[in-house]
Parts: C-alpha cells; structure tokens; sequence
C-alpha cells in the first residue's frame, strides 16, 4: 500500500459523498468542499521536498492502507472504552465525535453551555454573510495541503458559536473518538470557533483511539476572535501509539483580543501540528506554548507562524522539548513583522533537552521582520540535563532516575503550568512521571 | 569509629589533588579542616560526597564498616552521609518543599521506617524552619533559585536537619553569613551534637569555631593533612596564618 492508495481513497470517499449530494453542489459550502478536494489532488501528499515537509517524511506513515469511512456501529467494547476514557477524564461539558461525528447522546450538559455548536451547513443557512467570510478563509496559502482533505470532507464540520459577551465558566472538552478495529482509519475533522466581541471561552481537544489499527486524525480548525475576546485552547496530544495525528489551526484576532494555546505533545507515533494566529486590529495578543516529549522513534513536529500584520500588538511563543531514543522533533517558529506593524513586541524560545545521542532536534527560528520600531526576540537552548543538579539531587538520597524525572518535569513545568484546568494538568504530570520512568537508563 | 580515610589520593583531569589523605573520626566527634584556597578541601567534601568527576588513584575510605567508594552518592546519603556544599546549585523548577519530602522519604525508606505522608511531613519541615529561623516561604520556591548566598547556606543546613545524617560534612557554610544566620547556623550544628553524630567543619574562620568548639583541627595544605591540633591551632592560625606552618614542613615537597 502506498501514498497512491490514500490518494485514491480519498478521491473514491469524496466522489461517493458528491454523489450523495443530489444536485447540492452549487450549495456554498459544497462549493468550498469541492475547491478543497481538487486543491488536494493538485498537492498530493507533500514529499521532503517540501520546505514546509523537510523533516518529516510522511510516506512511511502512509504505507498502511487507511480506509476513509468507519463503521456506523459501535460495538460494546468501542462504547466502554468511550464510556471509561470520559469517566475518567470527568468533563464538566463535553463535545463527544465518534469517527468523526458528533454523537449528542454522549455529549455532556452541552444544553447549558454558554457556547452553541451548529452544523457547518446549519451555519450556512443562519449566517451566510459570515459563512462565506470565514470557512476555509484562513487556509487559503500555497502550504495548505491536509487542510484540504478535511474541508473536502466536512461534512460533519461544526461550528461553535460564543455571542457577544458570553463568558463561559467551564472549559469545552472536544473528546475525538476513532475505532480501529476494522481496518486503519483516517478520520478528518472541520470546525471553526467564533468569538464574538467580549466573550471569553476555552477549548480543551483530545484525540482517543481504541482498537489494534492505526488512525490517521487529519484535524482543521479556524478560531475567529472578535474585539476584546478572549480563547484559551489546550491540545492534548496523547493518543495511544497506533496514531497519527495532522493538527491544523489558524486563528485570527481582532482588536484588544487574546488567545492562549497550549499544546502537549507525547502520544502518537508522528504528530504534525501546524499552529498560526494573525493579528487583525491593535492590542491583539497571542501566546503559544507548546510541550513535545518523545521517545521511541516518535516525531513530533511543530510548525507555528505568528503574523504581525498590525501595530501594537504582542505574542510569546515557548515550545519545550524533551527528546529520547530515536524520536525526532522538528520545530519551525515563523515570526512575521509586517511593514505596518509597528510597536510589535514579540517573543520566541525554544528549548530542548537531549537525554539520547540518537535522537534528532530539528529547531528552526524564521523571524521576519519588515518593520523598524518593533523589539522581538528569540532564544533557543539545546542540552542534556545538568549534572551538577543530578549530583546535588543525589547526595540527598534521591536515585539518578528520579532525579532525572524531576529535573524533566521541572524544565517542561512552566508550560504545563500554563493550563488553567487542573486534571489536565495532574494528568499530564502523572503521565510524563510514567513515561520518564519507564524509561530504560 | 564512622569514617576512616587512609592514605587517599584523588585527582581531576590527571591533575592529582589529593595527595594522600588520612583522617579518622570517631562517633560524636567534631573535626575542623582549615587550609588555604585551592589546598583541596572542597575536593575531599566532593570525593567523599561520591562526585564522579574526581578520580581516586589509591587509598580507602570506610564508612560505617563499609567501603565508601564503593557505593553511589544517594546510597552514602541514604546511610547518613551528607554534604553541605560550598556552593549549591539552584535548581529552577523543583519545589524545595518536594524536592525535600522525595529527600527524606527516600532515607527514611533506606532506614525502614514509614515515609511522611504529607501532612507529618509539612509539620516535621515546619519545626525545622523555625529552629532556623527561616521563612516557610522559601518551600516554595524552587531549590536555591534566587535564594542570596546566606538563604542558599541557611537552606543547606535546614536540609541537614531533616535528613538527620550522622555524618555531616560542612564545607564554608559560614560563609557568607551574616552575624546572626552564623549563630543560628551553628546553634542548628549543636543541636544536632550527641555521641553519635559526627561532623568534618571546612572553613576559613576561627569565629565558627567558636560557637562549634570542634575536637580537632586539621590543616590542609597542598592535598595534604600537614598538622593536627585542637581547638587552639585555629585560634593561631587565625593570627599566624599558613606561611609559619608551610616553612615548619620544608619537607613536603621533598617527601614526594
Ligand atoms: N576540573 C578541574 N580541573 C583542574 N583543576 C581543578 C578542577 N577542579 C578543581 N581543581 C583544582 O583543585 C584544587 C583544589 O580545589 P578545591 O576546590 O578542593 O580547593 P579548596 O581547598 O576547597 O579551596 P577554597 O578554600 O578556595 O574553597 C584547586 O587548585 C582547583 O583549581
Ligand atoms: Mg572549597
């Protein structure tokens, strides 16, 4: 199996669905699916070749046969790993997918949600004008590959609304689950958030696999946030090894807004995450944390790209890496200070500690900087851990392992203190302790 | 007797350092090394600690009829050895409150008894604050991150009391102390004093000495004990300093 298979899939699924349509296809919306499905066939799966894919070579990842369509039942087994995985990550309002769609019967207390969630389609038909200015806007470049075949394939898209002057109080869960028992499945999801002037909300995303097969998550997002507003997302990317997961958002801020993302990266067995905010008005704010561990022959790959297209505005960007065994990281930070962007304060680091000589740090700073009256900044540190501080940490009883799991944990804490929700953050804790100490030394 | 070295020498990048140590302490006692910059006492704290960057070209050291060098620094923790360092590293991150019940617990584990749990734990460390004067805020802070240089010895010493050690070596924690951290430091030292904990005191300072009236005093010169007193031989070298003592061994460079 191969690339083409996948290609081929792809093309069968969306023509099956088109089929489906019966004469809908002038129907907006339908109209972006179909510019985004021959976008892709144009692409293709990108090679090495790729500036933008140079680290990564996806081809061994799509050497399997991944099927496009799951199976609609699910199985007792499938529905007590659901069951199980939000019982214990206890949501106090959740969105629950399975393969891709949503499921309202095992979503939580989403009726009193501050927030609405509307089909793509069901947005459409509300909201035209809006529609057409936002869905797919943002991923309009030349790099837009996998964003295309999960807005080709949005049908299940969804769009969650926040008003004007909605405050949430309790973070949304986004729990993404896929089945593999049958065969690999690639399951792409398409959503947009819209934050409206003054509100403020908070999206908390997770992929989780269940089965012996491998699943190909290929997830778009477009956050809008409106004057004022304020977005917190947190990624939680610690999806069972039998993943893949190409993670896709764009943001775009206007005036006086802020958007905090954080994403934790230790599952899987390549993660893609392409992360991007444009700033739209004055006073805008981003911050981007990101925490990558991996082991084994993980890769993990972080694109970020903070557009200064406007003055006065500011965005710290910290990415943390902890890298063993053969696992790869790549990170490419792209900062753009446009010409009009004047009194841009931004700031990048980027660290990274080794603890294996075979592993790879691919860590690539891109400033661009167009603009006279700005102060950015970027650093980046590679290293092992310091062994004064081992040998400290030892002389007071503590074994070379754990001295090596605090000192980790306390390189990637800053990040993870930067998530408000405390089971997430005691369950990253908990899990990094684990993988640090099933470590073999 | 707790610690026996017998003739060790230890060097760094082929650079020998050490240059045959011998110097038993028996339990309860307190012995004092003095000796001027670059002499190796620091070098001894280290060897002793189990740091891996010094290598031992020959002698033995045992502790507690065991053979020091033969076991890893958290296991000569474990068994009651401990190091008050020059200079301690700070360690952002790391709470000094979890950082010290991991401590602990780890000896207490290694000594068969019951690992606080949190609550005794917060109680126990406490106690120990208070007895050092020390403002419970520092616990959490990260370890030494920031702390000034007498908060850093301060914290040193607190360690020492919690972990219960029954050797205890101090390598210049008098310095930069101010006054009244000096007295409250070593009125910690003395608390700790009983016939079976045993302490090595490096410093430069008669005035420590004062307060922690120490059983012998040893000078270290050129990775070498050259002389053995009592309290008195710090009070003169206090006033004599080493040149005195350098010409009464004329011999040493001639001996190697
Ligand atoms: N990595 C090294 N390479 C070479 N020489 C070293 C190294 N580390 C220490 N030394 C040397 O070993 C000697 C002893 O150093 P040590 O720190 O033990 O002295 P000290 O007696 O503690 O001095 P002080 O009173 O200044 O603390 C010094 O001459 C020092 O320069
Ligand atoms: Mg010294």
């Amino acid at each position: 199996m191969s690339v083409d298979s996948f290609v081929q899939n792809f093309k069968n699924t969306f023509e099956t669905a088109q089929k489906a349509l019966n004469g809908s296809s002038k129907f907006y919306p339908n109209v972006v699916r179909a510019n985004a499905f021959e976008s892709f066939l144009k692409s293709g799966i990108p090679t090495t070749k790729n500036e933008e894919w140079k680290y990564v070579n996806l081809f061994p990842f799509f050497s399997i046969d991944f099927q496009f369509s799951a199976s609609q039942v699910i199985s007792n087994e499938f529905a007590i790993f659901i069951k199980d995985s939000i019982e214990s990550i206890n949501p106090d309002v959740a969105l629950v997918l399975v393969n891709g769609k949503i499921l309202p019967q095992l979503c939580k207390n989403l009726d009193s949600y501050e927030g609405k969630i509307l089909g793509l389609d069901q947005y459409y038909n509300e909201h035209p004008d809006e529609f057409t200015t936002l869905f797919h806007s943002l991923q309009l470049s030349p790099n837009t590959i996998f964003e295309n075949v999960s807005t080709a394939l949005s049908f299940d898209g969804f769009v969650v609304q926040y008003d004007k002057n909605v405050v949430t109080e309790k973070p949304l869960f986004l729990l993404n689950f896929i089945d593999t028992t049958n065969n690999h499945i690639v399951i792409p999801t398409r959503y947009i958030v819209k934050a409206e002037k003054l509100s403020q909300a908070s999206i908390i995303e997770q992929t989780l696999t269940f089965g012996p097969n491998t699943s190909l998550s290929i997830a778009t997002s477009e956050v809008f946030v409106d004057e004022q507003a304020n977005v917190t997302i947190v990624k939680l990317q610690n999806d069972k090894k039998e993943s893949i997961v190409l993670d896709s958002m764009s943001i775009a801020q206007k005036s006086s807004s802020t958007v905090t993302s954080t994403t934790v990266s230790y599952g899987s067995s390549l993660i893609r995450n392409n992360h991007r905010a444009v700033h739209n008005g004055s006073n805008v704010h981003t911050n981007m944390f990101g925490l990558a561990i991996a082991q084994d022959k993980q890769v993990i790959d972080n694109h970020t790209e903070i557009d200064h297209a406007t003055a006065h505005c500011s965005s710290t960007e910290s990415y943390k890496h902890i890298l063993s065994d053969s696992s790869t990281v790549v990170f490419n930070g792209k900062v753009y200070v446009r010409e009009q962007a004047q009194k841009t304060n931004a700031y990048q680091s980027n660290k990274t500690i080794l603890l294996s000589d075979t592993a790879t740090i691919n860590s690539k700073p891109q400033l661009e900087i167009f603009a006279d009256d700005v102060k950015c900044s970027h650093g980046a540190t590679c290293g092992g851990i310091d062994e004064e501080a081992i040998f400290y940490l030892r002389s007071r009883g503590i074994s070379t392992k754990d001295a090596m799991s605090m000192l980790t944990l306390a390189f990637a804490e800053d990040v993870i203190m930067k998530i408000e929700n405390e089971s997430v953050r005691t369950r990253i804790e908990e899990d990094f302790l684990t993988l640090l100490s099933n470590r073999t030394k | 007797m707790i610690l026996e070295i017998k003739n060790l020498c230890a060097s760094i990048d082929e650079k020998e350092i050490l240059k045959g140590i011998n110097l038993t302490i028996n339990p309860g006692e307190v012995h004092a090394i003095m000796g001027p910059n670059g002499s190796g006492k620091s070098t001894l704290a280290s060897v002793l600690a189990g740091k891996s960057d010094y290598e031992v070209t020959s002698g033995s050291v045992t502790f507690k009829n065991q053979d020091l060098l033969d076991l890893d620094p958290e296991i000569r923790a474990r068994e009651g050895l401990f190091l008050s360092f020059q200079y301690p590293v700070e360690i952002p991150g790391v709470s000094t409150a979890n950082f010290l019940k991991a401590s602990v617990n780890e000896v207490r584990k290694h000594r068969g008894l019951e690992p606080y749990d949190a609550m005794e734990f917060l109680k126990v460390m406490k106690k120990e604050l208070e007895l050092l004067e020390m403002d419970k805020s520092f616990l959490s802070r990260s370890l030494n991150e920031g702390f000034s240089g007498g908060e850093k010895k301060r914290n040193e010493i607190f360690q020492m009391a919690m972990l219960d050690p029954v050797l205890s070596i101090l390598d210049e924690t008098d310095s930069g102390l101010d006054i009244d951290a000096l007295r409250i430091v070593a009125e910690g030292v003395n608390k700790l004093r009983n016939t079976e904990r045993s302490f090595l005191i490096i410093t430069h300072y008669q005035r420590l000495l004062d307060y922690i009236v120490p059983d012998f005093v040893h000078v270290l010169y050129q990775g070498k004990i050259i002389k053995t007193g009592t309290k008195e031989l710090a009070l003169e070298l206090e006033e004599r300093g080493y040149d005195w003592l350098k010409s009464e061994v004329p011999s040493l460079e001639e001996v190697q």
